[in-house]
């Protein structure tokens, strides 16, 4: 009887699978999303912002900013090379330093790209910091006709009634679009009840880990999210598009880390295999 | 749009909903007998407990990121179940806690548990142990627990995220026999690989019924399948109209209302 | 049933209602129709306050975590039970992120506080302005701008200091001129001294005339834009300091590191999971197997070298038989999760819970 891979093997081969990618920077082109690529029609088609905002949430922590933090990243670049202001908050502490630095790195990125134009805090994005109460806080914007009022103050202490970007935000309605990236049980789905009044529902459209597709599939085809980047491979293929209408645009570290896992789903069906190949010969040499 | 407060329609379905659920629950409790199906993973969790006990190791029960709310309710069911076994069986239950507010539900219920056989004085709170309401942090104590403690049969009953794996697998390496039950389909794919057996869905919440044969239960879950069985026909109405719909809008006729704006308004 | 356990059914219930009404109940309605016409009742405006108390209750909850760890670990420790080195480890940890983490919330705290008398300047300056026009029973505006001309004296000459100071600090822990940070401080700093130097010229003409208030509004923009410059100079100084970096350094240092580490544990454990669990006993383990494959095939850039049509499939199985499947799971836990929370809501428990045995 041929063995069963002591696990340590399959550990190793899986750390291979992974690093020799990512530590060789070695890329190809990633496999065709439909989503992200609605997902990407759908900015790309959004009308000017005229005082409006976009709202986006980033709650992940650590764990999950290689699937989440991507895609965050190149949805608040689109919407930045749009001139959508955006508004960043979360409602999951560990997404604190995301907040501050990811939008400031993307508009250092767009400044070297186009060195006559400026992206400044204030007018083209604003961070509110993590926000606790979790559905209160949703359900609080949703009913205030004096968002200013409600929220006071940025991350930076910055009375919001000071910034440009909220010179004409009051209600939900002058929130043109929420982007809710995410890997957390539940927390999508606070923002689908509580995000919305009987008269306004803005679109929402949603980053989920590669766990959660199946999950963030029932919300799309159900209308209740307009959109879906999934996992690395979904921030990879809407970074492609980003990258096809503005060919000077740097590559990002999507693409990369979506070969990795790649070389890594192709070791997991290996051993697929390789598990069936022996159960069949184990049992013909026993019969 | 939104359901902000309730419509007509909205508290009618509510109404179809819940009356079942009340009615047989009077039924249940007047003596009818309620006919529930087996599931083999629910027989396994007495497999499981007399595996413990025979081997002389102990058993973990855990509830993972589970907030106190109508879940963890159901899984308090199986949980008095099992502190009842391991009260009468003298067998160690260990069960690590990630959220205080479930600990001090859980260290109350394990306790009416033990004082119901009466075996109270076998009673230690030691055993149910707060480890942290980090998600990694809690799954690593309690890989680190059941490894050290060598526990023979591991539940993992609730709402799990993606430590769920962590969990399970670590019962693997050592061998222990494992039942699982969540609500959060993207976790049971993983119990159904790493686990021997595992509830599906509402399985969990059935789970106590079938444990306990309190009436209660029993026609709470009756109620349940009539009021699943009311979605199941509302569907079917919905698809017909969907059909009828979209062929009465190529050939000019009048159109029906839809099961979501009869609901919604 | 004893006086305990009704006392306990009528408050769940009470804690129930007010929830199940706000939802029933439209947002405002109306007493016309028990004769009095002119009351509107808003029935949902309580409801911050009521989930505050959630939180609060959950935050004191935090307590009895503390409690069972002190007690079980330092039990073990106390008695030299098996293990207790970890325990050690465990309590010496628990204490290092109790007080690293109290140091870096009143730093913070600091920062804001500083800053805020910028803008309570500011403030002041308005309402100043705002009660000469509306004739505001008030002292007289020359006392009012005398008092603000010397605040403003002490204010601006201690945040000059202190910017100065910051900045030598920062230049002589050797902040590098590269660096983000830096350029962020210079851009706030220059900022900052436009601002000041408004203020001191608006300072001069409040001196010469100290019963105009004519310079007010231009004067408060000048505070604010000099509290938003000085916010930032102090916040990424703050950054820079000794305990954000001891903060930093156990949160995302080994925190958040401990967590990534624990949570790619789940990359390992997948292939060892499917390298045992996926094996092809059966029709529905086949199915399963293929449907896996595909998906996963369809994902990867690798699916595309070997068919085109990957992604497609992959995109009909999680739209239609996954998407079905999910759907009636997902019903059915809603429908049970629904009764439950009734049952709970009206306490209609079972009896292994409600009552003690006799």
């Amino acid at each position: 009887m041929i063995g069963a891979i002591d696990r340590r093997v399959i550990y190793l081969l899986v750390l291979l699978g992974l690093s020799i990618p990512l530590l060789k920077n070695y890329s190809v082109r990633p496999a065709p999303i439909a989503a992200a690529a609605n997902l990407y029609q759908l900015v790309e088609e959004l009308p000017s912002a005229n005082g409006r905002v976009a709202l986006i949430a980033l709650d992940y922590g650590p764990n999950l900013v290689a699937e989440n933090g991507s895609q965050a990243r190149v949805m608040i670049e689109h919407l930045m090379r749009r001139r959508i202001p955006v508004v960043l908050t979360a409602l999951y502490a560990q997404a604190e330093p995301y907040l501050e630095a990811l939008p400031q790195e993307i508009a250092n990125r767009l400044m070297l790209e186009f060195p006559d134009q400026r992206w400044t805090y204030g007018t083209d994005w604003i961070n509110l910091g993590y926000r606790v109460g979790g559905f209160q806080v949703l359900q609080s914007i949703a009913k205030s006709d004096n968002l200013a009022n409600l929220l006071k103050k940025d991350a930076r202490g910055n009375p919001l009634t000071e910034l440009p970007i909220f010179s004409k935000v009051h209600t939900l309605k002058d929130i043109m679009l929420v982007g809710e990236f995410t890997g957390l049980v539940g927390m999508l789905d606070i923002y689908l009840q509580f995000l919305q009044t009987a008269e306004y529902r803005p679109p929402i459209v949603h980053g989920c880990t590669s766990i959660t597709i199946p999950d963030a599939y029932i919300f799309l085809d159900s209308g209740q999210i307009s959109g879906l980047l999934e996992g690395i491979a979904g921030a990879a293929w809407y970074s492609e598009l980003l990258s096809k209408a503005s060919p000077a645009r740097a590559i990002d570290e999507s693409r990369v880390l979506n070969t990795g896992l790649g070389v890594a789903h192709l070791v997991v069906i290996a051993l697929m295999i390789l598990g069936n190949l022996t159960m069949l010969w184990n049992r013909r040499r026993s019969e | 749009m939104g359901l902000e407060h309730a419509t007509v329609g909205s508290l009618v379905l509510l109404a179809l909903m819940i009356a079942p659920v009340l009615y047989y629950i009077h039924r249940a409790r007047r003596g009818d007998q309620l006919y529930v199906r087996r599931i083999r993973a629910v027989d396994a969790i007495d497999e499981a407990v007399g595996r413990a006990a025979e081997l002389g190791r102990p058993m973990s029960y855990t509830t993972s990121i589970t907030g106190v709310g109508p879940l963890l309710y159901a899984c308090l069911g199986i949980l008095y179940h099992i502190g009842s076994k391991a009260a009468l069986y003298r067998n160690k239950l260990l069960s690590p806690q990630s959220d205080p507010q479930v600990m001090a539900i859980t260290e109350d219920v394990l306790r009416d548990a033990y004082r119901d056989q009466g075996r109270l004085s076998s009673f230690e709170p030691r055993n149910i142990q707060y480890l942290s309401d980090e998600q990694f942090a809690f799954a690593a104590g309690y890989m680190g627990l059941i490894q050290r403690e060598q526990v023979a049969s591991a539940f993992l009953f609730g709402s799990f995220a993606a430590e769920s794996l962590i969990l399970a697998e670590a019962g693997q390496q050592i061998g222990a026999m494992q039942v699982a039950g969540s609500v959060n389909i993207e976790q049971t794919a993983f119990f159904v690989c790493t686990c021997d057996y595992t509830l599906i869905g509402e399985e969990l919440f059935a789970a106590s019924s079938y444990l306990t044969n309190e009436p209660v239960q029993r026609g709470s879950l009756y109620g349940q399948d009539r009021a699943k069985l009311l979605i199941f026909c509302m569907i079917i109405m919905g698809v017909a109209i969907a059909t009828y719909n979209s062929w009465a809008t190529h050939s000019g006729s009048r159109i029906l209302p839809t099961i979501e704006s009869l609901v919604m308004g | 049933m004893n006086y305990r356990s009704r006392l306990l059914r009528l408050f769940t219930f009470l804690g129930g209602i007010y929830f199940f009404l706000e939802f029933v109940l439209p947002e405002s309605f109306s007493l016309a129709w028990l004769g009095a016409p002119d009351t509107n009742i808003t029935f949902g405006k309580f409801t911050p306050q009521i989930s505050n108390g959630f939180i609060t209750v959950g935050a004191m909850a935090i307590g009895l975590g503390l409690y069972n760890l002190l007690s079980i670990h330092g039990a073990k420790v106390a008695f030299r039970r098996k293990g207790w080195i970890n325990s050690v480890a465990l309590l010496v940890g628990l204490a290092a992120m109790m007080i690293v983490t109290s140091r870096d919330w009143a730093g913070s705290r600091q920062v804001a506080s500083d800053t805020e008398q910028l803008v309570m300047l500011r403030n002041f300056t308005q309402a100043i302005a705002a009660d000469e026009e509306s004739k505001a029973p008030v002292p007289p505006v020359i006392t009012r701008n005398a008092a603000l001309l010397s605040a403003l004296e002490k204010t601006v000459s201690e945040v000059r200091e202190r910017v100065t100071s910051q900045l030598s600090t920062l230049a002589q822990d050797g902040l590098s001129p590269d660096t983000p940070q830096h350029r962020v401080l210079a851009t706030a700093n220059a900022e900052l001294q436009v601002a000041l130097t408004s203020v001191a010229q608006l300072q001069v003409a409040l001196a010469a005339d100290p019963a105009s208030t004519s310079r007010h509004v231009e004067l408060a923009t000048a505070l604010s834009q000099a509290a938003v410059a000085y916010r930032q100079i102090l916040s990424t100084a703050y950054e820079q300091s000794l305990t954000k970096k001891v903060y930093n350094f156990f949160f995302i240092g080994i925190f958040s590191s401990l967590g990534t580490a624990m949570f790619s544990l789940l990359g390992f454990y997948i292939a060892s999971a499917a390298y045992r669990a996926f094996r092809v006993r059966s029709t529905e383990s086949a199915l399963m197997i293929i449907a896996a494959l595909i998906v996963m095939l369809g994902q990867i850039p690798f699916g595309m070298w070997i068919w085109e049509g990957f992604p497609e499939l992959r995109l009909w199985i999680l739209n239609t038989p996954s998407a079905g499947a999910r759907r009636a799971i997902e019903i059915g836990a809603a429908v049970a999760g629904l009764v439950m929370a009734f049952r709970m809501w009206l306490s209609i428990e079972s009896e292994s819970f409600s009552e003690p045995k006799k």
